[in-house]
């Protein structure tokens, strides 16, 4: 459901037909883009055509509700509306969630009021009355909207399963209004962790000396180095979140650097490793962890920008420290290997 | 322990002459960092602030004032390698790469 959008569609230009007809079913094909969205697969293409879109049998005192046009954001609202008729504006918000692209601004004020006039909300409805996410608020300037159309805006739940609660009252509770963080929504992110930590310059060179030490090693014990890199990666990319909430401090740098050495430690206690290898993979694994773990800053809701800011003077000279002790210290132990 | 982070910067800022008390800020704040007195607004909860700027964008008497941003390494990381302003990849430079319209 919901048409997708290329480059031939209208999606970005003016909407000259009707409106789309959309229903709350979720089918096959929408799972399967869902999944493509968890697990990065094209997931800048997973957009749906901006515009207005008639949920049900929506008529003029129906609820006009907006969201933005990632196909995520879009199913989630129509999902949540089962047996309810609306009217949904949809905005170009580039195929990216309503929240993050309120911080960009293309869920904006100057998108909104073009959106209004564009699909001539004035004479599809009576009332005057707009439902926005709650998200969107940082992107949008309420009373500058009702300036310059003469809606008004009116900012719902947080999550779209809170909608026909939202509807039937016209009031939220306070627990609407909050964001969470909880386990399940920590885990659904760990696949997008896991390919950015790959793409990342940095964890493409700390591979490096991984390798190299599994090639001076023998074939034989080359596995165990694989699962000594993969074990420090997934540590950092899956682990930390899960474990986020139970750490004793702030930092997530520092979070990453003690669970990416104990890591090697664990695994040095019931492999082979040399007290050389823990050592120097320790020093590694910390850096490679830290940096990881720091990256997970852009997926909470509960970070700042002046905390991450200021975590980032500290943190990137200690990562940057750590894993060149770490490779320095492994040459070292190489060379005296051979040499001596 | 818990789902905090470091707000000890946090640019949030408050000025109660400008405050009508239309409780706006109450209605966009995902992490109820304020609460409603008398007259005015308070600002509560200043260390669970996420300086997302929502609060302030809203205010029609811009009573509320916060250096707003995205609470992202790779945004500053980003800047500090290749200069320009402090933005994460979820933004619509993509557009640029991908083509839409």
């Amino acid at each position: 459901m919901g048409k997708n959008c290329s480059c031939q569609d209208s999606c970005c230009g003016k909407q000259d037909q009707d409106p789309f007809q959309i229903d709350s079913v979720i089918t096959v094909e929408d799972f399967t883009d869902h999944l493509k969205a968890r697990l990065g697969i094209k997931r800048f293409d997973l957009k749906v055509t901006s515009g207005l879109y008639k949920l049900g049998s929506p008529d003029d005192s129906s609820p006009v509700l907006v969201t933005g046009n990632y196909k995520l954001s879009f199913d989630e609202v129509r999902k949540n509306l089962e047996g309810h008729s609306a009217w949904l504006l949809v905005l170009d918000t580039r195929g990216i969630n309503v929240w993050c692209a309120a911080g960009k601004g293309t869920f904006g004020t100057y998108e909104l009021c073009k959106r209004i006039k564009e699909t001539k909300l004035h004479e599809k409805v009576s009332h005057r009355k707009l439902i926005l996410p709650q998200l969107g608020a940082p992107g949008i300037k309420a009373h500058a909207v009702t300036k310059d159309t003469g809606f008004e805006v009116s900012y719902g739940p947080v999550y779209a399963k809170d909608l026909p609660a939202f509807l039937a009252t016209g009031t939220k509770t306070e627990e609407m209004r909050r964001i969470h963080f909880s386990l399940w929504e920590r885990l659904v992110l760990t696949p997008i962790e896991i390919q950015g930590g790959l793409k990342t310059l940095f964890s493409g060179l700390i591979i490096i000396p991984f390798i190299y030490f599994a090639l001076i090693h023998s074939f034989q014990g080359m596995w165990v180095y694989l699962i000594l890199w993969l074990g420090t990666f997934l540590t950092g990319t899956v682990l930390f979140p899960v474990m986020l909430p139970l750490f004793p401090w702030k930092s997530f740098s520092l979070s990453g650097i003690v669970l990416g050495s104990l890591w090697i430690n664990v695994i040095s206690i019931i492999t082979f490793l040399s007290w050389e290898e823990t050592l120097s993979f320790s020093f590694m694994a910390a850096g490679l962890c830290g940096y990881l773990t720091f990256n997970f800053t852009g997926a909470t809701t509960f970070t700042c920008p002046s905390g991450v800011e200021k975590e980032i003077k500290r943190a990137i000279p200690a990562l940057i420290t750590l894993s060149s002790i770490g490779l320095l210290l492994g040459v070292f132990f190489l060379v005296r290997g051979i040499w001596v | 322990m818990g789902l905090k982070y470091d707000t000890s910067k946090v640019t949030l800022e408050l000025d109660k002459e400008k405050c009508i008390a239309c409780s706006m800020c109450l209605e966009v704040c995902p992490h109820a960092v304020f609460i409603l007195e008398t007259n005015c607004v308070e600002i509560k909860n200043k260390d669970r602030c996420i300086e997302c700027g929502a609060c302030a964008k809203n205010c029609p008497t811009e009573a509320l004032t916060v250096k707003s941003g995205v609470g992202c390494a790779q945004a500053y990381i980003n800047s500090f390698f290749n200069g320009g302003d402090v933005s994460c990849d979820c933004s619509p430079k993509d557009q640029n790469k991908k083509p839409c319209c």
